[in-house]
C-alpha cells in the first residue's frame, strides 16, 4: 500500500510524464484489385479520407480501407509506443518529442518497426490537420499506408 | 615713416589703392624694403589678368526675384507701405508664375514617386514556417525512403522502396480498426476542444 502511494505521488511530481499532445496511427490498406482479400475486419474508410489520399499521386490507389488503429500521448520527456495492430506487433512506432517550433508544431522522433525491424527513423515536424503518410510494404497485391497526425492536448486537471 | 604701417595700408599699398600723405609715406617706407616692392610689382603684373579674365560685376542668380523679396522685407519691416521695387516691378503673369511653377513640379514629384514600383524583396524563408525536411534513417540494407511535402494531399509523404511484403498469410487482429481510447494506465488526456 505505501509503495502504490509513493509511485503514486512519483508519478504526479514528474514533469516528464506531462501529456503535451497525441499520436493516432491509422493503418490504410490501398490497392487497385480486389480489396475484399483484406478480409471482412477490414473498414472502409471515409470519402474525406479516399479523396485526401486520392489526391496524391503516390498515393492514389482505387480502393482503401481502414485496416489498423491507435491513438496514444505524447510525453514531456518520455517515449512512447503505438500498436495499431493489437496484439500483433508486425507494425509499430516509436514516438518521442525532440523540439516545439511553435505553437502548433512540434518535432517528433518517429521510428517505424514492421516485422519487429526498426524500417525507418526520421524527425519530421508535425502540426494537427497535416499527417505524416508512409506508402509501406506491400500486402495481398497492395500497399499499406501508415499515417501518424498529432493532435494537441493537454494533461489533465487534478 | 619709421614704425611698420599696419596690414590694412600695405594691402592697399600693394594694390596701388593710396592716396596723398598716406601713400607716400607708406612709399618711404617701402623704399628700403626691396621684398615689399617686388611684392607691389607682382601685383601690378596679375591684377591686369585677372581683370581681364573675370567679369566687373557678377549679378546673382534670379536678381529680380530676390530683389523684390528683399524690398517687400524692408517695406513690411518699415510699416511705409507698398514700396515699388527700383529694379523692376514683375507683372503679373510673373509673379505667379514662380510660386504656381513650384506646386506643379512638386504635384509631378508625388505623383511620379505613386507610380514608382518597389523592386521585389526576396524573403529568406522563415524556418518556423517553413522547416527544414526531416532527415530520414533507413537502417535496413535495400530499404530507400523519399520524402517531401504533398500539397493536394495537404500532408508530408514519405514513399519507402525495398521494404519486405508482409506476409499474406498475415490477418488483421479482431482489434484492427477499432476506436480505443488512450491506456489509461499510461496518462490522462484531456485533449483540446476543436
Amino acid at each position: 500500500m505505501l509503495a502504490l502511494v509513493a509511485g503514486r505521488a512519483l508519478g504526479q511530481t514528474d514533469p516528464g510524464k506531462d501529456v503535451i499532445g497525441t499520436v493516432t496511427v491509422v493503418v490504410y490498406y490501398a490497392t487497385n484489385g480486389e480489396a475484399a482479400v483484406a478480409g471482412e475486419r477490414a473498414k472502409a474508410v471515409t470519402e474525406e479520407v479516399a479523396e485526401r489520399l486520392g489526391r496524391e499521386e503516390r498515393l492514389k490507389f482505387s480502393k482503401y480501407l481502414e485496416i489498423g488503429r491507435d491513438t496514444k500521448p505524447l510525453f514531456r520527456s518520455y517515449e512512447n509506443w503505438s500498436q495499431p495492430l493489437p496484439p500483433s506487433d508486425e507494425i509499430l512506432l516509436r514516438f518521442e518529442a525532440l523540439s516545439k517550433l511553435s505553437k502548433e508544431q512540434m518535432r517528433l522522433d518517429l521510428e517505424l518497426w514492421l516485422s519487429r525491424k526498426k524500417i525507418l527513423k526520421t524527425n519530421a515536424a508535425m502540426e494537427p490537420g497535416k499527417p505524416l503518410l508512409v506508402l509501406g510494404p506491400e500486402w495481398r497485391g497492395g500497399r499499406l499506408i501508415i499515417s501518424v497526425e498529432l493532435a494537441p492536448g493537454r494533461p489533465k486537471k487534478p | 615713416m619709421n614704425t611698420t604701417p599696419d596690414e590694412e595700408l600695405l594691402a592697399l599699398w600693394v594694390d596701388d589703392a593710396l592716396e596723398g600723405t598716406t601713400a607716400a609715406e607708406v612709399e618711404a617706407w617701402a623704399a628700403s624694403r626691396p621684398e615689399w616692392l617686388e611684392r607691389r610689382e607682382q601685383a601690378r603684373q596679375v591684377g591686369p589678368l585677372l581683370r581681364a579674365g573675370l567679369p566687373a560685376v557678377e549679378e546673382p542668380p534670379y536678381a529680380e526675384f530676390f530683389n523684390a523679396r528683399i524690398a517687400r522685407e524692408l517695406a513690411r519691416e518699415s510699416g511705409a507701405g507698398a514700396v515699388a521695387p527700383s529694379f523692376g516691378a514683375p507683372g503679373r503673369f510673373r509673379r505667379w508664375f514662380l510660386p504656381a511653377t513650384a506646386v506643379a513640379g512638386m504635384m509631378l514629384c508625388f505623383w511620379a514617386g505613386t507610380r514608382i514600383s518597389p523592386a521585389p524583396v526576396v524573403v529568406a524563408p522563415d524556418p518556423v514556417a517553413a522547416p527544414p525536411a526531416p532527415y530520414l534513417y533507413t537502417p535496413e540494407k535495400g530499404v530507400k525512403a523519399a520524402y517531401f511535402a504533398s500539397q493536394p494531399a495537404e500532408a508530408m509523404v514519405i514513399v519507402l522502396d525495398g521494404v519486405a511484403a508482409i506476409p499474406d498469410s498475415f490477418e488483421i487482429p479482431d482489434t484492427a480498426s477499432v476506436v480505443r481510447e488512450p491506456d489509461a494506465a499510461t496518462a490522462e488526456i484531456d485533449t483540446a476542444a476543436p
